[in-house]
């Protein structure tokens, strides 16, 4: 289990002045500012659950992600992960965790990963038989026996991040932290490595910490999430009930067959009307139905076609930012 | 322990990886050898001196020649460590169950090991069979070359504990350029490579003896051709010996107190 407690992180940052003259001032006193980058974060996550850490750039998500691995220090607060202080219990502690940081690299750029997984054995003690066997499972799970003997340098960066996921399961670990692991991926490889951290999840029972700016990761894959901005927890909870907010922020198209000034719904107000082509949107408090509002429509004129433009959560997530200014 | 000798097979493995830069480097290698040899033929013809032999010249260039990359300053391992400072990818380190200052002197280690390993058998054999006085002799005794072997895997050890000072003032600067400059230039000039040390006013040789740097290269090779006597030999070993655990100690305390500290910047 995860908990964290009230965790803040302060960094100390240089000062830089603008110009010529602000750069000499500095280069003989340097002023520095303390910046937070968290303020008192607090969360718990159970085992088992895979949990969307997101935010916008700058937020705070990296911190905290660098602070549950326990390469760095919390100013204040506690980060208990199953027993153990991350930071102080270092040595101890990430035989437990795993992690991919999408814009790194973990394995040996010129051999054959099968050499690079034989040295993360070596260093995390695994012994042969759970070694050969995990080897076995994690490649029949992920499809990756054709590439155990080819070399990073000669995959696709797809290819390579599946490697990377595999490489960080062979010491079984009970924790994953996978920071930003779609990035750069076209969307066919995006799947596929969807499918593993799914299947990471179900069959070899690993909590999941994921953070991702892809929106479509999230609503794949975590049924929680937690929206980081500006240091600070701004939502936790279920990804569906976000949605659900936001449920009224759809827009309708109507299209009649003989254009008609004069529309009029009851519960919807008309955003446009041009030549028949008419836009809609639920009042504030009208829980939109499908069916009740077709009903509706089609009772009192002659309608054509109709269209609901659901909220992408691109802009769910664009007007959460903005509702909690971040 | 296991650990550490995966690691040397990785190291290994990628030494032979690519060919074109072994063979390049072996034949590098020997070219150089001549060099050496013709322009210290051209020194003894004005004279041999009294306790240095031309087969033992001979041997001397050809042996570190042989050696070269165990005692290489700016090595392969160079440009990954630096690599893995600069762009961050060190936390995939600290996120490991090992400590690295191990980790990473292994690393170091090993390359220097095993690129001389791996270049120096091709080198060895071409020079042995060598006619006319341009060739290797054996060593003058069994317990001679005993201790030449010994003295040549501390004097690779010692070099790399040196080296890591190297990478730890990376982790400040955080660019290895600087570090590296000065630091290869300092190894140079005190370990006699610029100018030899005998050729140094006599007092300033005697600091050099206080000095860790010129107990990594020279002195197995002065074993291997009976320069030195076996006393003085091992007493010079256990100079090497001194040395590397005092760098070790040293180095390891200040990268596990660094590596604290350490924050990894960007998402």
């Amino acid at each position: 289990m995860i908990e964290l407690k009230s965790i803040s992180k302060q960094y100390k940052i240089a000062l830089k002045e603008k110009g010529l003259k602000g750069t000499i001032k500095s280069f003989f006193k340097r002023k520095y500012k303390i910046v937070d980058a968290l303020k008192d974060v607090s969360f718990k996550i159970d085992d088992g659950e895979i949990v969307g850490y997101i935010g916008p750039n700058g937020a705070g998500k990296s911190t905290t992600i660098k602070i549950m691995c326990g390469i760095l220090a919390p100013t204040s607060g506690e980060c208990i992960i199953n027993g153990f202080n991350p930071y102080k219990q270092r040595k101890d502690y990430v035989k437990n965790i795993g992690a991919v940081f999408g814009q790194r690299s973990n394995l040996s750029w010129d051999l054959p990963i099968i050499d690079s997984y034989e040295l993360l054995k070596e260093i995390y003690k695994v012994n042969s038989t759970d070694y050969e066997q995990r080897l076995h499972n994690i490649t029949k799970i992920l499809g990756l026996d054709e590439l155990l003997n080819v070399p990073p340098r000669q995959m696709s960066l797809g290819q390579r991040m599946k490697c990377e996921l595999a490489g960080v399961l062979l010491h079984n670990p009970k924790i994953l932290f996978l920071d930003e692991p779609t990035i750069g991926l076209d969307s066919t490889a995006k799947l596929a490595v969807r499918d593993m951290i799914r299947k990471i999840n179900k069959e070899m029972k690993v909590t999941v910490i994921l953070t991702t700016h892809d929106m479509n990761d999230i609503e794949a894959l975590a049924s929680r999430v937690i929206l980081i901005g500006k240091g600070r927890v701004l939502y936790d909870g279920a990804f569906k009930d976000i949605k659900d907010r936001f449920q009224n922020n759809i827009t309708i198209d109507v299209e009649l067959f003989e254009p008609n000034d004069n529309f009029q719904l009851d519960k919807y107000d008309v955003i446009s009307n041009n030549n028949g082509f008419i836009k809609l949107k639920p009042q504030q408090d009208t829980k939109f139905n499908i069916v009740k509002f077709t009903k509706d429509v089609y009772a009192n004129y002659n309608v054509k076609d109709i269209n609901v433009n659901n909220l992408n959560l691109e802009e769910i997530i664009y007007h959460l930012y903005q509702e909690y200014d971040v | 322990m296991k650990t550490y000798s995966t690691i040397f097979k990785i190291k290994l493995q990628e030494q032979l990886h690519y060919k074109g830069s072994y063979i390049s480097g072996v034949l590098c290698q020997i070219g150089f050898g001549f060099m050496h040899i013709l322009l210290y033929l051209a020194f003894f013809e004005n004279g041999v001196p009294q306790d240095f032999s031309v087969s033992q010249m001979v041997t001397y260039v050809w042996l570190t020649q042989a050696f070269f990359a165990m005692f290489h300053y700016g090595d392969s391992c160079k440009k990954h460590i630096s690599n893995e400072i600069v762009s961050g990818n060190v936390c995939y380190q600290l996120i490991k169950p090992i400590n690295l200052y191990n980790l990473w002197l292994a690393e170091v280690w090993f390359t220097g090991i095993s690129m001389a390993l791996v270049r120096c058998i091709p080198l060895l054999l071409f020079a042995s069979i060598l006619p006319g006085g341009y060739g290797l002799v054996l060593p003058v005794s069994i317990l001679a070359f005993v201790l030449f072997l010994l003295s040549l895997i501390l004097g690779s050890l010692l070099i790399a504990v040196i080296k890591m000072f190297a990478y730890i003032l990376v982790l400040y600067t955080l660019d290895p350029r600087g570090v590296f400059n000065i630091t290869y230039s300092l190894f140079g000039f005190l370990a006699g490579l610029v100018i030899p040390i005998p050729l140094f006013p006599s007092n300033i040789q005697r600091a050099f003896d206080f000095l860790p740097f010129r107990y990594v290269g020279d002195l197995p090779y002065k074993i291997y051709i009976g320069y030195i006597s076996l006393p003085t030999a091992l007493w010079q070993i256990a100079i090497q010996i001194v040395w590397i655990v005092s760098l070790f100690v040293i180095g390891k305390l200040i990268l596990n107190q660094k590596s604290k500290e350490l924050v990894v910047q960007g998402g």
